[in-house]
């Protein structure tokens, strides 16, 4: 592999761990759960080793530091604190500049420089009973090489190993007895016996070495907590293990009959475990109760995941929309084909069609991940900026399972941390106006996830002062939006909140306030075919509700004809489709030409006019109309003909082909003709900004 | 069949008088058994002198055995590698 890629690999790997760190410090500050304390060295210790080898020195040396920090912390030595986990949180921080932002230079060596001044004051500082060890399970693995000449100083090395035995449950127990000759030939005063045992015990190390106090001169004795890296049933090279070792390490076979079992192995070339039941060495139920040690290891080795490149899988994904492109033009040829063969085509077609469906599932389960690591990122950020303005707000996190479509994931990240925002900032009052009002103290923040009728709803719920309507009407009256006599509903005028620079904030803060941001979070949201709506009481809190679709890659659409060509509305938009009266069609000053549907005019786009091509007729009262709602707003759509409801596998379009905010791409026919697909919503905004330029 | 008995105060004291008489039985005899009922507990020179009779009987194509072992000497064993579980071996 070259250089270039083993350095991919690490930071890929470095931007998962640091993310953990990240969500695991805040949780520690919280908890202050041993746990999490071990999880966070393990951190610590696997960056500092794939830095070292990807070349990263300063980050290797700087996690080293790091991770002796998190040490003394499991040792009890020193406490967790406010201040040291910010500490530990600003050296996240500094990593990932160094990683990703190529931070060298006088900048990060000062950060660095501050970050171990602040972690030796903290080290140096008094030591607090922090009970994270009291009780914390722990392994050491011990080297134990007694002198040769031992029994002459009147010690049995076995007594101390007896000790030893028993100070905890020995999880592995290698003895090394190779120096052992035959009876004749041995030296009975010598000592030819070492171990190497791996204890696992909620005794410190100091009491392990204890044991060997008496031993611990002229004698090999080598103690080292190894509770990090070691992971039960599994040998140093987390490789598979061998079924002869955990036969021995069980004591079912002595390691003696394990090496006549290899020996002969070698020269029948059989099963060991057949051997081993052949010579009597262990019976066929304890063969299988190995097996399945056997088993249950490899399963804790094979990780349950790989990491796929996500080209990979929209290569995937294309090629699956190819295949149901081919599908619809063998669906087009069986109509043209005499009955009989038809027939039996679209009989072997709806067989292909059932497997493709499974397929797209499957392949669309790939893309599918959990929204946990996006919701755990805001953890850290709540911390921070609570902090920073003062007040005491507690992140509440559901539905860490819920899955979503990568590229969705993605992109709701920055939407969801300016709605988190606007609550800390905004949504959220002081503690001492909380307590004022009969609340809580600490306000709570809760983001939760959770599937509903085929689509993603995510929450961002927060405990504060709720919508203030008073403000927002003032603002938009100030604004020119409304006048002073016009009597608009709440939610009309919470739909003001996602206008730009509409901001009822007083002031102008570093987290919020200047009115940029809810007309992009509903852009972005928008962007991904979902809708967001708020709820709000006052004086009880304020939640936004996102709806976001599974996917973006495949949607149910309606196809249709405008003159000759063909374009597609998402299913999911469409209200009904009208042919209208030559009465209910009007043009209104300031609206254009609408369309009276259902008691309410609704604005008409002649979709010929819109896309400059040509059409069937000119006069709505002849063609059809598609009436297509977006948040809550309706557009009558004119075409000529509905050709039918159809799976959609969406193509994007290069900016080069189009910039208009109306397609939001395209997709293959069949017939091998391309149709593009309208975005209602861009569409809507796109007349809207025409109306703002005439 | 020979059958040895372990001496009450066996230990590295004894160690070579242990070792000898377990070779004198093995140049008698093709089976040899080693009884420690009368020991509450070895020390790692009697185990490590079992270990190496069991090797040079193997070598020799003779049959030595071990019995009367208590709970305590099953659990030494056990500590040395040797033993199975329950203490059959």
């Amino acid at each position: 592999m070259s250089e270039s890629g083993i350095i991919e690999i690490f930071q890929n790997e470095a931007r998962e761990i640091l993310d953990n760190i990240e969500n695991d410090l805040v949780v520690l500050e919280e908890t202050k759960s041993s746990e999490v304390v071990n999880r966070l060295f393990r951190y610590y210790h696997t960056l500092k080793g794939s830095s070292g080898i990807a070349g990263f020195t300063s980050i290797s040396e700087f996690t080293h530091s790091l991770e002796s920090c998190l040490d003394l912390v499991r040792s009890g030595k020193i406490s967790i604190t406010e201040d040291l986990i910010s500490i530990l949180l600003q050296s996240t921080d500094w990593i990932r500049g160094t990683l990703f932002e190529g931070g060298i230079g006088e900048k990060y060596d000062t950060i660095k420089n501050d970050i171990f001044t602040r972690l030796e004051v903290i080290r140096s500082g008094e030591a607090l009973p922090v009970s994270v060890v009291a009780d914390k399970i722990r392994y050491y693995r011990i080297k134990a090489a007694f002198a040769e000449n031992i029994f002459e100083f009147g010690i049995d090395p076995l007594i101390v190993m007896e000790d030893l035995f028993e100070s905890g449950e020995v999880v592995e127990n290698f003895v090394d007895r190779r120096k052992l000759s035959m009876l004749s030939k041995l030296d009975p005063e010598k000592c030819y016996f070492s171990w190497r045992v791996v204890v696992k015990t909620a005794k410190s190390i100091d009491k392990i070495k204890e044991v060997f106090l008496f031993v611990l001169d002229n004698n090999e004795i080598i103690i080292e907590d190894i509770t990090s890296e070691y992971v039960e049933n599994l040998d140093e090279k987390r490789g598979e293990k061998k079924l002869g070792d955990i036969l021995v390490n069980k004591g079912i076979v002595t390691e003696r009959e394990l090496e006549d079992v290899l020996n002969e192995q070698q020269k029948e070339n059989k099963k060991i475990g057949e051997i081993i039941v052949e010579k009597g060495f262990a019976t066929p139920k304890d063969l299988n109760t190995a097996l399945g040690i056997q088993d249950d290891i490899k399963k804790k080795i094979e990780s349950n995941t790989v990491r796929v490149d996500t080209m990979k899988l929209d290569n995937l994904m294309n090629l699956l929309g190819e295949i149901v492109i081919g599908q619809a033009s063998l669906n087009r040829i069986s109509e043209a084909l005499d009955e009989e063969q038809g027939y039996r085509l679209k009989n072997a077609l709806y067989g292909l069609d059932r497997i493709t469906r499974e397929f797209q599932e499957q392949i669309m389960s790939i893309r599918m991940i959990p929204i946990g690591p996006t919701f755990d990122q805001f953890k850290r950020f709540v911390r921070d900026m609570s902090k920073q303005i003062g007040k005491d707000i507690r992140l509440d996190i559901n539905g860490k399972d819920t899955e979503l479509d990568k590229t969705v994931i993605e992109r709701i990240s920055d939407p969801l941390k300016h709605m988190i925002r606007n609550s800390i900032d905004h949504g959220i009052e002081t503690s001492e106006e909380r307590m004022n009002c009969g609340k809580d103290s600490q306000s709570v923040i809760s983001l939760n996830a959770y599937h509903q009728e085929g689509s993603v709803f995510i929450e961002i719920k927060d405990d504060g002062r709720g919508l203030n309507y008073e403000k927002i009407r003032a603002k938009a009256i100030a604004k020119n939006i409304i006048s002073k006599d016009d009597e608009v509903s709440e939610e009309k005028l919470k739909s003001f909140i996602f206008l730009p620079a509409f901001s009822t904030s007083d002031s102008v803060s570093d987290l919020s306030g200047r009115g940029v941001g809810m007309d992009v979070v509903k852009s972005n949201i928008d962007a991904l075919r979902g809708t967001i709506e708020i709820d709000s009481i006052k004086g009880k809190g304020t939640t936004v509700r996102i709806k976001l679709p599974l996917t973006l890659a495949i949607i149910d659409g309606m196809l249709f004809r405008v003159g000759n060509s063909t374009y597609i509305v998402p299913l999911l938009s469409i209200v009904e489709s009208i042919q209208p009266k030559k009465d209910d069609v009007k043009t209104i000053k300031g609206k254009g030409e609408v369309v009276l549907v259902r008691g309410e005019y609704v604005s008409l786009i002649r979709l010929y006019d819109f896309f400059s091509t040509s059409a069937d007729h000119t006069n709505p009262w002849e063609s059809l109309l598609i009436i297509v709602e977006t948040n809550g707003e309706r557009l009558a759509l004119m075409i000529d003909d509905l050709i039918g409801q159809q799976q959609i596998v969406i193509k994007s379009l290069d900016s080069y082909i189009t910039q208009s905010s109306a397609i939001s791409g395209a997709t293959i026919l069949g017939d091998g003709s391309v149709a593009l697909i309208i975005d209602i919503h861009g569409l809507m905004s796109g007349l809207k900004n025409e109306k703002v330029i005439e | 069949m020979k059958e040895l008995f372990f001496s009450k105060d066996a230990g590295i004291k004894n160690i070579k008088q242990l070792k000898n008489d377990i070779l004198n039985a093995l140049n008698e005899d093709s089976e040899i058994i080693l009884n420690l009922s009368n020991q509450r507990r070895l020390d790692l020179s009697s185990v490590q002198v079992i270990c190496a009779a069991r090797i040079e009987a193997k070598q020799r194509k003779k049959i030595f055995k071990v019995s009367g072992m208590n709970n305590e000497i099953i659990k030494q064993f056990e500590i040395c590698g040797y033993m199975k579980k329950g203490g059959e071996k």
